[in-house]
């Protein structure tokens, strides 16, 4: 370290804190917005006031649409993980550990569909879903998502499992084990980190999803709180002191995720960008 | 075993073959045809086409992603130098790795809800502005016929920045540190030590950024944009795939739509064709 890195420093710090809790602003003026009334609002738009209420949140948790549609979002996101994990963990499994004929096709599906926009397939899966009558059907939507989503993950998947030992696989076939012992008592404990990583990331895409949502659910009651916010931000008369009260409910979910296991999205981050 | 390989392969390729292929060259079909949504659809060859060209609203498009690429650069740049800046162990470092990334995790739609909030008239960030400058008035973020799309571009750089520092930070620490060192004893500043040793030892990650911006600001910015704008006002936020939602979704011209769609294909595999060739370059 010479003097010179020393001076330099300081500016550094400085730069670095001020752009971290820039990125924290939106939370302090979510948070303090959503503890006003209306009136406290208007006077006052940047500090918080006292007294505190909670009548924001209260006026949520009572809206009955509000609540429908988040608890929609829930179903919608548990009913997707469950195959979802399924889905990615088998075939990440097969095309990483096993030399089948087909493999290097499949994988080359895999990562082609991953770029593709979402608006792009909304039309012919309009189309699609009215033939198959899962059309305004969560079941339809949770398909979409599966097969929307899955490749990423399930990418993520064969690159951890190519990179466990052959060895593994070839001690449990000597051992007599089934291909599927072999993926559930041998294959899938190794994999925990990436199953915690690819179980976050899913989460994610499918809680803050519109596209879809928005498209392919056509009736109010079962329209996501997602799909729900974004068709009421075009209306007027929402008052900044509510809609702030929604968002913070919205995001809470995964701000928690977020929270308590960081260190696995920034590790999905870097798992996504090695592609190349 | 390799028998079982296609038991445990065949659920996940079914569904992409069947709800990711299958549409994609249905499109080629629809983008052909006039369908209501609800009828069969007939085909109507280039007239489609010969529409998309004299629509309004395809040029106001094309203009929207010239000056949105504008902003790759920077979507590019500036995370790098926040990533190089933090390569060395410092105080603090971890911190801002975290709140940086927030954004990334968040909804669009709820990104996009807030900004209406802060940066509409009434909103608190215009209300600061016309307060400390007064000279500049009411900036209309979002009503403005000429900001629009810029207050959009810079929201998406701030959403994506964590994730690209993150990325680059990730690719950084994996430069041996002895290139560094002989970069230092050679008497190279911070700014040839970004040029000569980080860049080189990032390319791939530089260009999957690069790729990931183009593809970002063509072809996904719609639930941000949808939440803040709707698209407009008038055409000032108009990106494809408004052309592709509206026209199949507000006017039942999903044969029109699809050929909206098809214009997004185009783009998108214009961008991988790109690459492919960077990459056999190298």
């Amino acid at each position: 370290m010479t003097a010179n890195d020393r001076k330099f420093n300081v500016p550094v710090y400085i730069v670095i804190f001020s752009i971290a809790f820039g990125f924290l602003l939106p939370f302090y003026f979510m948070i303090v917005t959503s503890l006003k009334t209306g009136d406290q609002y208007l006077v006052q738009k940047t500090l918080p006031t006292l007294p505190l209420t909670m009548e924001n949140y209260q006026w949520a948790f009572q809206s009955q649409d509000i609540l429908l549609n988040y608890v929609v979002n829930v179903v919608v996101l548990v009913g997707t993980v469950v195959p979802f994990l399924f889905l990615v963990m088998t075939s990440g499994f097969a095309i990483g550990k096993i030399h089948f004929r087909g493999r290097k096709l499949s994988l080359y599906l895999i990562s082609a569909v991953m770029i593709l926009p979402q608006m792009v397939l909304t039309v012919p899966l309009y189309r699609e879903l009215a033939q198959l009558k899962l059309l305004d059907s969560l079941f339809g939507l949770v398909l979409i998502y599966l097969a929307y989503f899955g490749p990423y993950s399930a990418y993520l998947m064969i690159t951890y499992f190519r990179d466990v030992p052959d060895t593994y696989v070839e001690a449990a076939l000597m051992d007599g084990a089934s291909p599927w012992r072999i993926f559930r008592n041998v294959m899938a404990p190794m994999a925990v980190p990436m199953i915690v990583t690819v179980t976050i990331i899913a989460s994610q895409q499918v809680w803050n999803e519109l596209t879809f949502a928005l498209v392919l659910i056509r009736s109010s009651g079962k329209r996501t709180i997602m799909a729900a916010m974004a068709l009421l931000s075009g209306q007027y008369g929402m008052e900044t002191v509510r809609s702030m009260a929604m968002l913070l409910l919205a995001s809470f979910p995964m701000l928690l995720v977020y929270l308590l296991f960081q260190r696995y999205i920034q590790q999905g981050v870097l798992a996504g960008g090695i592609k190349g | 075993m390799k028998r079982s390989a296609y038991f445990f392969v065949s659920p996940l390729i079914l569904l992409i073959l069947i709800f990711m292929v299958y549409p994609t060259l249905s499109t080629l079909y629809l983008a052909f045809t006039e369908w209501n949504g609800f009828s069969d659809p007939s085909w109507t060859g280039l007239s489609n086409l010969r529409r998309l060209f004299g629509d309004a609203s395809f040029y106001a498009s094309l203009k929207n992603m010239v000056i949105l690429t504008l902003y790759i650069p920077v979507w590019a740049i500036v995370p790098l130098f926040f990533a190089e800046l933090i390569r060395k162990p410092r105080k603090g470092a971890q911190f801002f790795r975290s709140t940086i990334l927030i954004p990334y995790v968040i909804s669009p739609v709820v990104l996009g809800m807030f900004f209406k909030q802060i940066l509409g008239v009434e909103g608190v960030v215009t209300e600061l502005i016309a307060q400390f400058f007064p000279s500049l008035g009411t900036v209309g973020f979002l009503t403005s016929q000429q900001l629009t799309i810029h207050t959009i571009a810079f929201i998406t750089l701030w959403k994506f920045f964590g994730f690209g520092v993150i990325l680059y930070y990730g690719a950084i620490s994996k430069i041996s540190e002895s290139l560094y060192e002989s970069a230092t004893l050679d008497g190279c500043n911070w700014v040839q030590t970004l040029l000569h040793v980080t860049v080189p030892g990032i390319r791939y990650t530089l260009q999957f950024y690069v790729v990931l911006g183009f593809i970002t600001f063509y072809a996904r910015m719609f639930p941000l944009t949808f939440t803040l704008t709707r698209g407009g006002p008038g055409f000032a936020s108009f990106v494809p795939e408004f052309g592709i939602y509206y026209q199949a979704f507000n006017n039942s011209n999903m044969g029109y739509a699809s050929t909206w769609a098809l214009f997004v294909y185009v783009i998108v595999l214009g961008i991988i064709m790109v690459q492919n060739k960077a990459m056999m370059k190298d």
